[in-house]
Protein backbone atom coordinates (compact mmCIF):
# COMPACT_ATOMS: atom_id res chain seq x y z
CA UNK A 1 0.00 0.00 0.00
CA UNK A 2 2.10 2.83 -1.35
CA UNK A 3 0.73 6.38 -1.43
CA UNK A 4 1.85 7.03 -4.98
CA UNK A 5 0.40 3.75 -6.20
CA UNK A 6 -2.85 4.53 -4.43
CA UNK A 7 -3.05 7.94 -6.09
CA UNK A 8 -2.45 6.29 -9.47
CA UNK A 9 -5.17 3.72 -8.76
CA UNK A 10 -7.60 6.50 -7.85
CA UNK A 11 -6.76 8.32 -11.08
CA UNK A 12 -7.30 5.12 -13.05
CA UNK A 13 -10.59 4.49 -11.27
CA UNK A 14 -11.75 7.97 -12.21
CA UNK A 15 -11.01 7.10 -15.84
CA UNK A 16 -13.47 4.23 -15.49
CA UNK A 17 -11.03 1.42 -14.74
CA UNK A 18 -12.95 -0.75 -12.30
CA UNK A 19 -10.01 -3.10 -11.81
CA UNK A 20 -8.03 -0.19 -10.38
CA UNK A 21 -10.72 0.44 -7.81
CA UNK A 22 -10.92 -3.27 -7.12
CA UNK A 23 -7.21 -3.16 -6.22
CA UNK A 24 -7.97 -0.44 -3.68
CA UNK A 25 -10.83 -2.52 -2.31
CA UNK A 26 -8.56 -5.54 -2.03
CA UNK A 27 -5.85 -3.53 -0.30
CA UNK A 28 -8.04 -1.67 2.17
CA UNK A 29 -11.11 -3.79 2.89
CA UNK A 30 -9.36 -5.58 5.73
CA UNK A 31 -8.16 -2.48 7.63
CA UNK A 32 -11.49 -0.75 7.09
CA UNK A 33 -13.41 -3.83 8.25
CA UNK A 34 -11.17 -4.17 11.30
CA UNK A 35 -11.51 -0.50 12.15
CA UNK A 36 -15.30 -0.70 11.94
CA UNK A 37 -15.34 -3.89 13.97
CA UNK A 38 -13.17 -2.41 16.71
CA UNK A 39 -15.38 0.67 16.83
CA UNK A 40 -18.74 -1.13 16.68
CA UNK A 41 -17.97 -4.58 18.09
CA UNK A 42 -20.23 -6.31 15.61
CA UNK A 43 -19.20 -8.26 12.50
CA UNK A 44 -22.41 -7.57 10.58
CA UNK A 45 -22.15 -3.86 11.27
CA UNK A 46 -18.48 -3.90 10.29
CA UNK A 47 -19.45 -5.52 7.00
CA UNK A 48 -22.15 -2.94 6.32
CA UNK A 49 -19.84 -0.08 7.17
CA UNK A 50 -17.08 -1.44 4.95
CA UNK A 51 -19.47 -1.82 2.05
CA UNK A 52 -20.83 1.70 2.50
CA UNK A 53 -17.34 3.15 2.90
CA UNK A 54 -16.21 1.87 -0.48
CA UNK A 55 -19.47 2.86 -2.12
CA UNK A 56 -19.10 6.41 -0.80
CA UNK A 57 -15.42 6.49 -1.67
CA UNK A 58 -16.22 5.41 -5.23
CA UNK A 59 -18.96 7.99 -5.57
CA UNK A 60 -16.72 10.75 -4.23
CA UNK A 61 -13.37 9.77 -5.72
CA UNK A 62 -12.99 13.20 -7.30
CA UNK A 63 -12.99 14.62 -3.80
CA UNK A 64 -9.85 12.65 -2.85
CA UNK A 65 -6.83 14.93 -2.54
CA UNK A 66 -3.69 12.95 -3.52
CA UNK A 67 -1.55 15.04 -1.20
CA UNK A 68 -3.13 13.04 1.63
CA UNK A 69 -2.93 9.29 2.14
CA UNK A 70 -5.77 7.28 0.63
CA UNK A 71 -5.82 5.26 3.84
CA UNK A 72 -6.37 8.40 5.93
CA UNK A 73 -9.17 9.50 3.61
CA UNK A 74 -10.94 6.17 3.68
CA UNK A 75 -10.44 5.84 7.45
CA UNK A 76 -12.21 9.14 7.91
CA UNK A 77 -15.15 7.90 5.85
CA UNK A 78 -15.13 4.69 7.90
CA UNK A 79 -15.17 6.62 11.14
CA UNK A 80 -18.09 8.77 10.01
CA UNK A 81 -19.99 5.72 8.77
CA UNK A 82 -19.38 3.95 12.07
CA UNK A 83 -20.64 6.97 14.01
CA UNK A 84 -23.72 7.19 11.79
CA UNK A 85 -24.47 3.51 12.22
CA UNK A 86 -23.91 3.62 15.95
CA UNK A 87 -26.23 6.63 16.23
CA UNK A 88 -28.89 5.00 14.06
CA UNK A 89 -28.90 1.91 16.28
CA UNK A 90 -29.30 4.18 19.31
CA UNK A 91 -27.16 2.06 21.59
CA UNK A 92 -26.50 4.25 24.61
CA UNK A 93 -23.04 5.76 24.50
CA UNK A 94 -20.48 4.31 26.81
CA UNK A 95 -22.34 1.06 27.25
CA UNK A 96 -20.52 -2.20 26.74
CA UNK A 97 -22.31 -3.42 23.63
CA UNK A 98 -21.52 -7.02 24.49
CA UNK A 99 -23.95 -6.57 27.32
CA UNK A 100 -26.24 -4.31 25.31
CA UNK A 101 -26.95 -6.71 22.48
CA UNK A 102 -26.71 -9.87 24.58
CA UNK A 103 -24.41 -11.55 22.09
CA UNK A 104 -20.93 -12.89 22.75
CA UNK A 105 -18.01 -11.14 21.19
CA UNK A 106 -16.71 -12.73 18.03
CA UNK A 107 -13.34 -12.75 19.75
CA UNK A 108 -14.86 -15.06 22.33
CA UNK A 109 -16.26 -17.27 19.64
CA UNK A 110 -12.97 -17.45 17.86
CA UNK A 111 -11.20 -18.31 21.10
CA UNK A 112 -8.73 -15.47 20.72
CA UNK A 113 -6.52 -14.52 23.63
CA UNK A 114 -8.46 -13.57 26.73
CA UNK A 115 -6.61 -10.27 26.86
CA UNK A 116 -7.77 -9.39 23.34
CA UNK A 117 -11.32 -10.08 24.34
CA UNK A 118 -11.00 -8.05 27.53
CA UNK A 119 -9.41 -5.21 25.62
CA UNK A 120 -12.23 -5.17 23.08
CA UNK A 121 -14.77 -5.21 25.87
CA UNK A 122 -12.96 -2.37 27.65
CA UNK A 123 -12.77 -0.44 24.39
CA UNK A 124 -16.54 -0.60 24.15
CA UNK A 125 -16.83 1.09 27.53
CA UNK A 126 -15.18 4.20 26.12
CA UNK A 127 -16.55 7.13 24.19
CA UNK A 128 -16.18 6.58 20.46
CA UNK A 129 -13.73 9.46 19.96
CA UNK A 130 -11.38 7.90 22.52
CA UNK A 131 -11.90 4.45 21.06
CA UNK A 132 -10.95 5.82 17.66
CA UNK A 133 -7.53 7.10 18.74
CA UNK A 134 -6.66 3.76 20.32
CA UNK A 135 -7.80 1.84 17.26
CA UNK A 136 -5.89 4.08 14.87
CA UNK A 137 -2.72 4.17 16.96
CA UNK A 138 -2.45 0.57 18.11
CA UNK A 139 -4.29 -1.45 15.49
CA UNK A 140 -3.45 0.62 12.42
CA UNK A 141 -0.15 2.07 13.61
CA UNK A 142 -1.06 5.58 12.50
CA UNK A 143 1.22 8.47 13.40
CA UNK A 144 -0.06 11.40 15.43
CA UNK A 145 -0.14 13.37 12.20
CA UNK A 146 -2.24 10.73 10.43
CA UNK A 147 -4.62 10.45 13.36
CA UNK A 148 -4.94 14.24 13.43
CA UNK A 149 -5.85 14.26 9.74
CA UNK A 150 -8.35 11.44 10.06
CA UNK A 151 -10.08 12.89 13.10
CA UNK A 152 -9.55 16.50 12.07
CA UNK A 153 -7.94 17.44 15.36
CA UNK A 154 -4.52 18.96 16.20
CA UNK A 155 -1.66 16.59 17.03
CA UNK A 156 -1.59 17.98 20.55
CA UNK A 157 -5.19 16.84 21.00
CA UNK A 158 -4.28 13.42 19.58
CA UNK A 159 -1.63 13.10 22.26
CA UNK A 160 -3.87 14.15 25.13
CA UNK A 161 -6.76 12.03 23.86
CA UNK A 162 -4.48 9.00 23.66
CA UNK A 163 -3.39 9.62 27.23
CA UNK A 164 -7.01 9.89 28.44
CA UNK A 165 -8.03 6.80 26.50
CA UNK A 166 -5.12 4.69 27.71
CA UNK A 167 -5.67 5.78 31.26
CA UNK A 168 -9.32 4.79 31.01
CA UNK A 169 -8.42 1.43 29.50
CA UNK A 170 -5.80 0.85 32.16
CA UNK A 171 -8.24 1.61 34.96
CA UNK A 172 -10.97 -0.60 33.49
CA UNK A 173 -8.59 -3.50 32.91
CA UNK A 174 -7.12 -3.10 36.41
CA UNK A 175 -10.61 -3.20 37.92
CA UNK A 176 -11.29 -6.40 36.00
CA UNK A 177 -8.06 -7.87 37.25
CA UNK A 178 -6.56 -8.14 33.79
CA UNK A 179 -3.58 -5.86 34.36
CA UNK B 1 5.38 16.24 24.58
CA UNK B 2 6.94 19.29 23.00
CA UNK B 3 10.57 18.42 22.59
CA UNK B 4 12.96 20.89 24.17
CA UNK B 5 10.24 22.75 26.11
CA UNK B 6 11.29 23.33 29.72
CA UNK B 7 8.99 21.67 32.21
CA UNK B 8 8.44 22.92 35.70
CA UNK B 9 8.03 20.06 38.15
CA UNK B 10 4.63 20.96 39.63
CA UNK B 11 2.99 20.99 36.20
CA UNK B 12 4.23 17.63 35.05
CA UNK B 13 1.61 14.96 34.48
CA UNK B 14 3.74 11.86 34.79
CA UNK B 15 1.04 9.52 33.53
CA UNK B 16 0.82 11.61 30.38
CA UNK B 17 4.59 11.25 30.05
CA UNK B 18 4.15 7.46 30.35
CA UNK B 19 1.60 7.56 27.55
CA UNK B 20 3.97 9.62 25.41
CA UNK B 21 6.74 7.15 26.24
CA UNK B 22 4.70 4.34 24.69
CA UNK B 23 4.56 6.33 21.47
CA UNK B 24 8.27 7.19 21.57
CA UNK B 25 7.39 10.86 21.92
CA UNK B 26 9.43 11.75 24.98
CA UNK B 27 12.12 14.41 24.81
CA UNK B 28 15.38 13.77 26.65
CA UNK B 29 14.36 16.24 29.30
CA UNK B 30 11.01 14.52 29.78
CA UNK B 31 12.73 11.14 29.90
CA UNK B 32 15.00 12.39 32.68
CA UNK B 33 12.04 13.80 34.61
CA UNK B 34 10.08 10.58 34.30
CA UNK B 35 13.01 8.39 35.30
CA UNK B 36 13.67 10.50 38.39
CA UNK B 37 10.02 10.35 39.34
CA UNK B 38 9.89 6.58 38.92
CA UNK B 39 12.94 5.95 41.10
CA UNK B 40 11.32 7.58 44.10
CA UNK B 41 7.73 6.49 43.51
CA UNK B 42 6.60 2.83 43.65
CA UNK B 43 3.01 3.74 42.73
CA UNK B 44 4.23 5.42 39.58
CA UNK B 45 6.31 2.33 38.79
CA UNK B 46 3.18 0.25 39.10
CA UNK B 47 1.23 2.55 36.77
CA UNK B 48 4.05 2.47 34.26
CA UNK B 49 4.12 -1.33 34.36
CA UNK B 50 0.37 -1.39 33.75
CA UNK B 51 0.72 1.09 30.87
CA UNK B 52 3.43 -1.04 29.30
CA UNK B 53 1.34 -4.20 29.69
CA UNK B 54 -1.65 -2.43 28.22
CA UNK B 55 0.37 -1.29 25.24
CA UNK B 56 1.72 -4.80 24.69
CA UNK B 57 -1.78 -6.21 25.03
CA UNK B 58 -3.13 -3.75 22.48
CA UNK B 59 -0.36 -4.66 20.09
CA UNK B 60 -1.21 -8.35 20.48
CA UNK B 61 -4.84 -7.93 19.42
CA UNK B 62 -5.18 -9.90 16.23
CA UNK B 63 -6.68 -8.62 13.01
CA UNK B 64 -9.98 -10.13 12.00
CA UNK B 65 -10.43 -11.56 8.54
CA UNK B 66 -13.32 -9.90 6.71
CA UNK B 67 -15.92 -12.20 5.13
CA UNK B 68 -14.53 -13.92 2.05
CA UNK B 69 -17.20 -12.48 -0.23
CA UNK B 70 -16.89 -8.89 0.99
CA UNK B 71 -14.74 -7.64 -1.88
CA UNK B 72 -17.03 -9.20 -4.49
CA UNK B 73 -20.04 -7.83 -2.73
CA UNK B 74 -18.54 -4.33 -2.66
CA UNK B 75 -17.71 -4.43 -6.36
CA UNK B 76 -21.17 -5.75 -7.23
CA UNK B 77 -22.81 -2.85 -5.41
CA UNK B 78 -20.80 -0.11 -7.13
CA UNK B 79 -22.43 2.12 -9.72
CA UNK B 80 -21.11 1.82 -13.28
CA UNK B 81 -18.89 4.89 -13.02
CA UNK B 82 -17.33 6.75 -10.11
CA UNK B 83 -18.65 10.15 -9.08
CA UNK B 84 -22.27 9.39 -9.93
CA UNK B 85 -23.03 13.06 -10.14
CA UNK B 86 -26.41 14.49 -10.85
CA UNK B 87 -25.30 15.23 -14.41
CA UNK B 88 -24.49 11.59 -15.02
CA UNK B 89 -27.61 10.32 -13.37
CA UNK B 90 -30.21 12.60 -14.84
CA UNK B 91 -30.27 11.21 -18.37
CA UNK B 92 -31.02 7.79 -16.93
CA UNK B 93 -33.93 9.22 -15.01
CA UNK B 94 -35.19 10.96 -18.13
CA UNK B 95 -35.08 7.64 -19.93
CA UNK B 96 -36.81 6.09 -16.99
CA UNK B 97 -39.71 8.47 -17.22
CA UNK B 98 -40.09 7.55 -20.87
CA UNK B 99 -40.01 3.88 -20.08
CA UNK B 100 -42.69 4.32 -17.49
CA UNK B 101 -44.86 6.10 -20.03
CA UNK B 102 -44.86 2.86 -22.01
CA UNK B 103 -46.83 1.46 -19.12
CA UNK B 104 -48.95 4.59 -19.00
CA UNK B 105 -52.25 2.80 -18.98
CA UNK B 106 -51.30 0.79 -15.92
CA UNK B 107 -49.79 3.81 -14.25
CA UNK B 108 -52.76 6.06 -14.99
CA UNK B 109 -55.21 3.43 -13.80
CA UNK B 110 -53.18 3.09 -10.67
CA UNK B 111 -53.16 6.80 -10.03
CA UNK B 112 -56.94 7.09 -10.54
CA UNK B 113 -57.61 4.14 -8.29
CA UNK B 114 -55.07 5.50 -5.89
CA UNK B 115 -56.76 8.87 -5.72
CA UNK B 116 -60.13 7.24 -5.10
CA UNK B 117 -58.89 4.76 -2.57
CA UNK B 118 -56.56 7.21 -0.91
CA UNK B 119 -59.58 8.99 0.52
CA UNK B 120 -60.47 5.83 2.37
CA UNK B 121 -57.04 5.40 3.83
CA UNK B 122 -56.84 7.15 7.16
CA UNK B 123 -53.72 5.57 8.50
CA UNK B 124 -50.59 4.36 6.80
CA UNK B 125 -49.72 0.81 7.54
CA UNK B 126 -46.44 -1.03 7.27
CA UNK B 127 -48.29 -4.27 6.65
CA UNK B 128 -47.15 -5.39 3.25
CA UNK B 129 -49.97 -6.15 0.88
CA UNK B 130 -49.14 -6.46 -2.77
CA UNK B 131 -52.69 -7.08 -3.83
CA UNK B 132 -54.07 -3.57 -3.72
CA UNK B 133 -53.95 -1.50 -6.87
CA UNK B 134 -52.30 1.81 -6.23
CA UNK B 135 -50.36 2.02 -9.46
CA UNK B 136 -49.26 -1.52 -9.04
CA UNK B 137 -46.95 -3.39 -11.40
CA UNK B 138 -46.15 -5.94 -8.74
CA UNK B 139 -46.95 -9.62 -9.00
CA UNK B 140 -49.97 -10.82 -7.12
CA UNK B 141 -49.07 -12.51 -3.85
CA UNK B 142 -51.80 -14.34 -2.01
CA UNK B 143 -51.80 -14.90 1.73
CA UNK B 144 -48.79 -15.43 3.92
CA UNK B 145 -47.28 -13.50 6.79
CA UNK B 146 -44.56 -11.07 5.87
CA UNK B 147 -41.51 -11.22 8.05
CA UNK B 148 -39.84 -7.90 8.82
CA UNK B 149 -36.13 -8.31 8.18
CA UNK B 150 -34.48 -4.92 8.49
CA UNK B 151 -35.22 -1.24 8.26
CA UNK B 152 -33.91 2.28 8.38
CA UNK B 153 -35.39 5.58 9.41
CA UNK B 154 -34.10 9.04 8.69
CA UNK B 155 -34.81 12.56 9.79
CA UNK B 156 -33.10 15.52 8.21
CA UNK B 157 -34.04 18.99 7.02
CA UNK B 158 -34.85 17.67 3.56
CA UNK B 159 -36.02 14.12 4.18
CA UNK B 160 -38.01 12.29 6.85
CA UNK B 161 -39.33 8.76 6.76
CA UNK B 162 -38.37 5.14 6.72
CA UNK B 163 -37.61 2.09 4.61
CA UNK B 164 -38.69 -1.35 5.77
CA UNK B 165 -37.39 -4.62 4.37
CA UNK B 166 -39.74 -7.60 4.64
CA UNK B 167 -39.73 -11.05 3.11
CA UNK B 168 -42.10 -13.87 2.40
CA UNK B 169 -40.62 -17.02 0.92
CA UNK B 170 -38.59 -15.96 -2.08
CA UNK B 171 -40.27 -12.54 -2.35
CA UNK B 172 -38.58 -9.53 -0.79
CA UNK B 173 -40.20 -6.13 -0.41
CA UNK B 174 -38.66 -2.75 0.27
CA UNK B 175 -41.32 -0.39 1.56
CA UNK B 176 -40.48 3.30 1.22
CA UNK B 177 -42.49 5.83 3.16
CA UNK B 178 -41.17 9.37 3.40
CA UNK B 179 -41.77 13.08 3.10
CA UNK B 180 -39.27 15.30 1.39
CA UNK B 181 -38.57 18.85 0.41
CA UNK B 182 -37.73 18.82 -3.27
CA UNK B 183 -36.88 16.00 -5.61
CA UNK B 184 -35.40 12.85 -4.12
CA UNK B 185 -33.31 10.34 -6.03
CA UNK B 186 -33.01 6.85 -4.63
CA UNK B 187 -30.55 4.17 -5.59
CA UNK B 188 -31.02 0.54 -4.59
CA UNK B 189 -28.24 -1.93 -5.33
CA UNK B 190 -28.13 -5.65 -4.78
CA UNK B 191 -26.36 -8.76 -5.95
CA UNK B 192 -27.94 -9.58 -9.33
CA UNK B 193 -26.92 -13.20 -8.94
CA UNK B 194 -29.20 -13.49 -5.94
CA UNK B 195 -31.97 -10.97 -6.53
CA UNK B 196 -34.16 -9.90 -9.45
CA UNK B 197 -36.53 -6.98 -9.68
CA UNK B 198 -40.16 -8.13 -9.84
CA UNK B 199 -42.26 -4.96 -9.75
CA UNK B 200 -43.35 -1.94 -7.79
CA UNK B 201 -46.48 -0.88 -5.99
CA UNK B 202 -47.44 2.71 -5.30
CA UNK B 203 -49.42 3.25 -2.13
CA UNK B 204 -50.03 6.93 -2.80
CA UNK B 205 -50.47 8.70 -6.11
CA UNK B 206 -47.16 10.41 -6.71
CA UNK B 207 -44.81 11.27 -9.52
CA UNK B 208 -42.37 8.40 -9.34
CA UNK B 209 -40.02 7.34 -12.12
CA UNK B 210 -38.10 4.13 -12.03
CA UNK B 211 -35.33 2.58 -14.05
CA UNK B 212 -33.42 -0.59 -13.51
CA UNK B 213 -30.48 -2.56 -14.68
CA UNK B 214 -28.90 -5.75 -13.49
CA UNK B 215 -28.43 -5.36 -9.76
CA UNK B 216 -29.45 -1.74 -9.61
CA UNK B 217 -32.64 0.31 -9.40
CA UNK B 218 -32.84 4.08 -9.61
CA UNK B 219 -35.88 6.08 -8.64
CA UNK B 220 -36.78 9.72 -8.87
CA UNK B 221 -39.55 11.07 -6.66
CA UNK B 222 -40.84 14.52 -7.49
CA UNK B 223 -43.59 14.84 -4.92
CA UNK B 224 -43.22 15.65 -1.29
CA UNK B 225 -44.92 12.54 -0.03
CA UNK B 226 -44.09 9.05 -1.23
CA UNK B 227 -45.22 5.65 -0.13
CA UNK B 228 -44.37 2.76 -2.41
CA UNK B 229 -43.01 -0.77 -2.46
CA UNK B 230 -40.28 -2.31 -4.54
CA UNK B 231 -40.85 -6.00 -5.03
CA UNK B 232 -37.90 -8.29 -5.64
CA UNK B 233 -37.43 -11.96 -6.02
CA UNK B 234 -34.73 -13.93 -4.24
CA UNK B 235 -35.21 -17.48 -5.53
CA UNK B 236 -32.27 -18.96 -3.65
CA UNK B 237 -33.67 -17.64 -0.34
CA UNK B 238 -30.23 -16.97 1.08
CA UNK B 239 -29.43 -13.85 3.12
CA UNK B 240 -28.46 -10.93 0.95
CA UNK B 241 -28.02 -7.18 1.20
CA UNK B 242 -29.58 -4.08 -0.36
CA UNK B 243 -27.64 -0.84 -0.47
CA UNK B 244 -30.09 2.03 -0.31
CA UNK B 245 -29.02 5.62 -0.96
CA UNK B 246 -31.07 8.79 -0.84
CA UNK B 247 -29.84 11.81 -2.77
CA UNK B 248 -31.25 15.31 -2.57
CA UNK B 249 -29.81 17.91 -4.93
CA UNK B 250 -27.36 15.31 -6.20
CA UNK B 251 -25.84 14.80 -2.74
CA UNK B 252 -26.17 11.70 -0.61
CA UNK B 253 -28.24 12.47 2.48
CA UNK B 254 -28.54 8.91 3.75
CA UNK B 255 -27.10 5.54 2.79
CA UNK B 256 -27.61 2.22 4.52
CA UNK B 257 -27.27 -1.47 3.90
CA UNK B 258 -30.38 -3.53 4.62
CA UNK B 259 -30.16 -7.27 5.03
CA UNK B 260 -32.56 -10.14 4.55
CA UNK B 261 -32.61 -13.07 6.94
Amino acid sequence: MNDREDAALVAESLRGNREAFESLVNDYQKPVYNMAYRLLNNCEDARDVTQNVFLKAFRNLEGFDPKYKFFSWICRIALNESINLRNSRRVPRGVDERVADGRPLPDDLLCCAELSSEIQSALMSMELDQRAVIVLRHFHHCSYQDIGQILDIPEKTVKSRLFTARNHLREVLCLRGVL
Amino acid sequence: MSKGRPLSMPNVNYEELMSAEIDGELSEEERTLLDKHLISNPDAQSVRTQMTKLSEGLDQVKEIEPPADLGRSIMAALPPVPQASAIAVRPRFRAARLSILKYGYVFAAGIILGLILHQAVTKRTTTVDLNDLYGSMAPRVVGGAWQPADGMSFTSDSLTGSVQLAQLGSTVVLEFDFDSIGTVEISVRYDPQLVQFAGYNQRTAGNLSLTGRNGSLSLRCEDNQQHFLLVLSSPQKIPTTFNVEFLVGGKIVDARTLRTR
